[in-house]
């Protein structure tokens, strides 16, 4: 039987104004999100990861950026259609969002407990003192030793781990139905890092929340996601569950990417090895006409590719790729 | 074969002294660098690893006296930076360079690519205007940039160029001795593996010396050929890179290797290896430092600090119970 997914995302295309045109940042994504899952989204900067979960928030800032089609349904009703009004009930109590760098998130000169009740007040209209229980309840539930005294610190006195973990606390306060965190860690170490994941795997279990991931690093999608969409240049080029990904990737820059990543080994031997590398960088969004925008980096370019965009390759269940190379060789 | 080191550092330490809180207070003093001995062999990588706080750039720094050290010896083939006078030193730069961590701001945004890997030779009086012009075309090609490109502005390069422009620069009075310090941390994946090629490329080519510093472990394993682990301030563990992966002694340093993800299931942690943070280095932990997150401590580590004893052959660990 199949589960109806709780977040779909249909043909969306998302452009920018700039002085020298339109530029594509999206084109054409389509994905879903079932109930208690964690989909990792991955691709290097540029490719539109972050641009995919600010328009799902419908925090693209217009103009200069518009979303010029496409629907995005949250439990089958389009938030594209709604107002900012009703959008902002569902901002932070049915989809929360955790930014990269914690810092620059949290308000300098708001106490962190003030920070995290606002939430709370705002949609579920608590009293203060109500307001403050849920905090100091939150701020335990993501491991912050002593919230009663901790409510009180502003996040200058906070490390970069207390300070993502304040954030997690503020996304989750209202049990939202979906989480998306935008590169969480990347400005964490890795023991940190360690502990946030278990946190967001924890909360993913006890809540049933479904959880983004968006990363630009393989072996964190392999650790928690579990199933993955590969992003370049504003296009999805493969979807499958992560095992399947990672054990047998079909797209030639779903391979590279993986292959370029150095992995920690039991035994390194004594001699260093050259990485493999993608040569070549990202595309310029603004020259991405109809061809497939992997095709100047790729290995196995054809000269088809150069002139239509890649059709969809069923390559298992749940797991498909966009590529010409492919449809040559089924 | 010459197998003296072209870098030694002897119990190198420095501490920044913070301002008074009031004026009859004790002025603070932050233990950045407490005690770090190392050398390295010409053409080879010295790795320091360590979560951020635990002196990693501080080493850097202090090792090129881009800060001032508080005491010990930096010898460079042989002389002591840490004696040399303004005038030597900077005579000395000539042979030691660094990349940093973030291209775009080491990088005069108002000077094109080829005045910024030209700079070094300017500032040092290395060759007429034609020879260092020679240079910079030259240095521009053995990074992968195209010759045109030297008159653009770093603001229009990618990340991965910005990069290859900094070790242009790096790279143009001919030193043997680069620090470099997180070098592909700012960068995307499939860029990071360009650059680290690069860098191992160019090591064979002009043999090299590097102290490369990353928090990356899996980076740390592919680039290095000796490795430290750093922890607060000091060096907990020290080997080559096949014996600290095979023979790993100090629990901070499983601790480190067990946070990395993997993409192979068989490996998967069972739950995050430390908890808490770094303390901080302005009031360190009595003892063994590690001991307010080590899931082994003891007694004596309460109360003695471990010093680095050589456990197996050119495996140095300052653990008590290792």
């Amino acid at each position: 039987m199949r589960q109806e997914p709780l977040l779909q995302v249909k043909g969306l295309c998302v452009e920018f104004a700039t002085r020298k045109g339109n530029v594509q940042v999206l084109n054409h994504l389509d994905l879903h999100l079932d109930p208690g899952e964690a989909l990792g989204i991955v691709g290097e900067s540029g490719c539109g990861k972050s641009m995919m979960a600010l328009s799902i928030m419908r925090l693209i800032p217009a103009p200069p950026g518009n979303i010029s089609a496409g629907q995005i349904l949250l439990n089958n009703s389009d938030l594209l259609q709604l107002n900012e009004k009703q959008m902002q009930d569902v901002r932070g109590n049915e989809i929360s969002m955790i930014f990269q760098e914690p810092m620059t998130s949290l308000n300098p000169v708001f106490s962190i407990g003030m920070q995290v009740s606002e939430n709370i007040r705002r949609h579920q209209s608590a009293t203060r003192a109500v307001a403050r229980e849920k905090t100091i309840q939150m701020l335990k539930a993501v491991g912050i030793p002593v919230p009663e005294l901790r409510i009180k610190q502003y996040p200058h006195e906070l490390s970069g781990g207390m300070r993502q973990r304040v954030m997690i606390a503020m996304a989750l306060s209202c049990q939202p139905s979906v989480l998306i965190a935008d590169e969480p860690t990347t400005a964490l170490d890795v023991t940190i890092q360690a502990q946030i994941f278990d946190l967001l795997k924890q909360i993913q279990q006890d809540m049933n929340t479904s959880i983004i991931l968006i990363t630009h690093d393989m072996s964190v999608i392999a650790e928690f996601a579990d199933r993955v969409a590969v992003m370049y240049a504003g296009s999805k080029v493969e979807e499958g569950l992560v095992r399947d990904i990672i054990d047998n990737p079909h797209h030639p820059y779903t391979q590279g990417l993986i292959r370029c990543v150095p992995f920690l080994k039991k035994d390194p031997g004594t001699e260093r090895e050259e990485l493999n590398e993608i040569p070549g960088v990202v595309p310029d969004m603004r020259l991405i006409g109809s061809e497939c925008s992997f095709a100047p980096r790729c290995r196995y370019v054809m000269d088809h590719c150069h002139e239509k965009k890649p059709p969809e390759v069923q390559i298992g269940k749940k797991h498909h790729a966009f590529c010409w190379y492919l449809e040559e060789g089924k | 074969m010459n197998s003296q080191p072209v870098l030694k550092v002897e119990n190198l330490r420095t501490h920044f002294k913070l301002s008074k809180p009031h004026p009859f207070a004790e002025a603070p003093i932050v233990y950045a660098l407490d005690g770090v001995s190392f050398e390295i062999k010409r053409g080879k990588t010295f790795g320091l690893v360590g979560e951020s706080g635990c002196g990693k750039s501080t080493t850097a720094l202090s090792v090129l006296r881009l800060v001032e050290p508080t005491s010990g010896s930096v010898k460079l083939k042989g002389t002591d930076i840490c004696q040399l006078t303004r005038k030597e030193l900077r005579h000395s730069r000539r042979f030691m360079q660094i990349i940093f961590q973030d291209p775009y701001s080491s990088m005069n945004p108002r000077t094109t690519a080829g005045e910024i890997i030209r700079s070094p030779l300017k500032i040092l009086k290395i060759g007429t205007p034609q020879e260092q012009n020679d240079r910079v075309e030259e240095l521009i090609k053995l990074v992968g940039l195209r010759p045109e490109q030297r008159n653009l502005y770093p603001h229009q390069f990618s990340g991965g160029q910005r990069q290859r422009i900094c070790v242009a620069r790096a790279l143009a009075p001919n030193p043997d001795f680069i620090v470099c310090d997180e070098p592909v941390s700012a960068l995307d994946v499939a860029i990071q593996a360009q650059i680290l090629n690069l860098l191992m490329r160019l090591q064979r080519e002009f043999s090299l010396t590097y102290l490369f510093i990353s928090h990356d472990m899996a980076v740390i394993q592919h680039v290095c050929d000796h490795i430290a682990v750093m922890y607060l301030g000091k060096i907990v563990e020290k080997t080559n890179r096949r014996s600290l992966f095979l023979n790993v002694k100090h629990p901070y340093t499983k601790a480190l290797l067990s946070a990395v993800p993997t993409t192979d299931i068989k490996t998967k942690r069972s739950s995050a290896p430390l908890k808490g943070d770094v303390p901080s280095p302005m009031n360190p932990p009595s003892g063994c430092r590690f001991h307010t997150r080590c899931h082994l401590a003891e007694a004596c580590c309460f109360e003695e600090d471990p010093r680095l004893r050589e456990i197996l052959p050119d495996h140095w660990v300052a653990c008590h119970l290792a």
